[in-house]
């Protein structure tokens, strides 16, 4: 078996060596993309940052999380044999169930039609984390594509995550989904730091949208939220959703690719100005690694 | 008809518990008496006391001692009341004011136990954390004859008639010697409800049969649990009552089935409330202009 790291990467360091207090060797920095609302383009915008910040020159890995109704695969043209089931049913280990999408981009698929994995407990979850901790280590951002909904994996995930992105569009449901997995998160762990893009609207329309979402928190939550940027709508999505390829490969020069540009720009200068810091915080928060390991 | 007595042997040991025991409730008095410096914080006098028999007399009577100025003074109402808040009144348990225990207490412990009421509780709770952890649903029913027939031989016929009825894996018991208890493990709202409503037709038909007078018309609360929220026993079995309650004040002779528990009790904390909606709608409050 081969390992896909690379073992001159500044991120693929060995645990066993690990410096005290360093506890995120590669500083990598773990992102969630959220909706609430199911069919408002988590899948699309995942992938296509995940392109845009391979391009900056970055090294990522996405990790399928819409556990049970994957596509992320599907996108790609891709058909994996193995997917995040395998890896909890210890059939086979991160490494055999990666793809290699490009240099620099990995993706960890997940299953479609499997209703059981779409719960997963605190067992299952700590197993999964526990098996794929030592492959994170290599990335400098592990891109996590949630599902729709407010499950209790959806919840145990984003509060996971470094940085939560809310997904939305204009449409008032969108709004009100993703406010509501905001209040969510907040009122049940506490979480108060979330960024915000706005899917399928211009510049106007996305100031506006977040000017709403961001003072009903302010109002009602008490805690304000981060315009992280907009994407534009773009029909050339659809075509290179037929053509199951990433818009950012189909059409690089499209408005929506530029936008994603811009929020990937700004990501990477989020990682760059905590690099210090982020060693000494976990790629996954409330995971211990080595805490469900039963042969260290 | 004689009054019978028992006659407890007091030993010289609990006379010396005892005194010892009155010395460390007189010390926990006077230290309540006298203002401490620091507001909120007593040094626990009596605990001296206690160390002083353990010193001399050794760990058990310390126990005794250290127990008995706790205990002594709780009536039995308080004493109940502090069984069903620190979850102890399945343990049978009976309060310690002086060496022997008090007589209705025990008695009520007693007639507990053999009712089945205790176990019916300590059952319940391991259902309902069952129910929790795997996300299975959980019902109850209390069936009750119409007019109520307390401690009858017809209580015990139903208790038979039930078991004979009901699942292998279902639990069937008799409350209070006036009502019958069923627990159905992973049973929805709809499969308890044909299945008691079967139940109940069948004792119609049952006591109805030869021999019979009369046939016998029973009232049913039923109250289902999907394992989604806290939930303590009596809670449960509180809101089965009410449906029981229900069904005999709308005549009796019927079921009633009581509003699901994980629906009543939900948190409220998550809910995104008709004034928020309006504000991410129209950007401002409700009646804002």
């Amino acid at each position: 078996m081969t390992s896909t790291l690379d073992s001159d990467h500044p991120g693929s360091a060995n645990p066993d060596n690990m410096a005290p207090g360093v506890v995120n060797p590669g500083s990598t920095v773990s992102l969630c993309i959220m909706s609430g609302k199911g069919g408002v383009g988590k899948t699309n915008l995942a992938l296509n940052l995940g392109l845009t910040l391979r391009d900056l020159g970055h090294k990522l890995l996405l990790m399928d999380c819409d556990l049970g109704l994957a596509n992320l695969d599907v996108l790609l043209g891709l058909t994996p044999e193995k997917n995040l089931q395998d890896i909890l049913g210890g059939s086979a280990s991160p490494e055999d169930v990666l793809l290699h999408v490009e240099d620099g981009l990995d993706i960890l698929p997940a299953a479609s039609g499997v209703p059981e994995l779409v719960e997963m407990d605190q067992n299952q979850r700590d197993a999964l984390f526990e098996r794929i901790s030592a492959l994170v280590a290599g990335y400098e951002f592990l891109l996590l594509d949630l599902g729709a909904g407010i499950s209790g994996t959806v919840l145990a995930l984003a509060r996971m995550a470094q940085m939560r992105v809310v997904l939305v569009t204009p449409e008032p449901t969108s709004l009100t989904d993703g406010y509501a997995i905001i209040k969510v998160l907040n009122a049940k762990f506490g979480v108060r730091d979330f960024c915000v893009v706005v899917n399928q609207a211009t510049a106007e329309e996305s100031g506006a949208t977040f000017q709403r979402l961001n003072l009903a928190c302010k109002n009602f939550l008490g805690f304000e939220l981060v315009h992280l940027g907009h994407v534009r709508l773009d029909r050339t999505l659809t075509e290179a959703v037929i053509h199951q390829t990433p818009l950012a490969r189909f059409a690089p020069q499209c408005p929506a690719i530029k936008d994603i540009r811009v929020l990937a720009e700004r990501i990477a200068l989020y990682r760059r100005l905590n690099l210090a810091s982020l060693t000494g915080r976990q790629a996954l928060k409330e995971f211990i690694p080595g805490a469900t390991a039963r042969n260290p | 008809m004689t009054p019978s007595t028992i006659e407890l042997p007091v030993t010289a040991d609990d006379y010396r518990i005892a005194r010892y025991a009155a010395a460390a409730i007189a010390l926990t008095v006077a230290e309540a008496a006298l203002p401490s410096p620091l507001p909120g914080i007593k040094p626990g006098l009596a605990n001296i006391i206690v160390l002083v028999v353990l010193a001399r007399y050794g760990w058990r009577d310390a126990a005794w001692v250290s127990l008995l100025r706790v205990v002594a003074g709780l009536d039995s109402p308080a004493w109940a009341s502090l069984c069903v808040d620190h979850g102890l009144a399945h343990w049978h348990a009976v309060p310690l004011p002086c060496p022997a225990p008090r007589g209705e207490t025990l008695a009520h412990a007693l007639g507990r136990l053999a009712l089945g009421a205790a176990d019916l509780h300590t059952f319940l709770r391991t259902e309902i954390e069952r129910s929790r952890a795997c996300q299975v649903p959980l019902a109850l029913a209390l069936i009750q004859p119409d007019p109520p027939q307390p401690a009858s031989g017809l209580l015990d016929g139903l208790l038979q008639l039930a078991q004979s009825l009901t699942r292998s894996f279902d639990h069937a018991t008799l409350m209070e010697g006036e009502r019958l208890a069923l627990v159905l493990s992973g049973a929805t709202l709809c499969e308890a409800e044909r299945l008691v409503g079967a139940l109940l037709r069948r004792i119609r038909t049952h006591s109805a049969g030869p021999g019979a007078n009369h046939g016998l018309l029973c009232s049913a609360g039923l109250v289902g649990f999907g394992g989604c929220v806290e939930l303590e026993p009596g809670e449960f079995l509180a809101r089965a009552a009410l449906a029981l309650d229900n069904a005999r004040n709308l005549g009796g002779n019927r079921l009633e089935v009581a509003l699901p528990v994980d629906v009543g009790l939900a948190s409220k904390d998550t809910l995104v409330h008709a004034s928020e909606k309006h504000f991410l709608f129209f950007g401002k409050k409700a009646g804002d202009k």
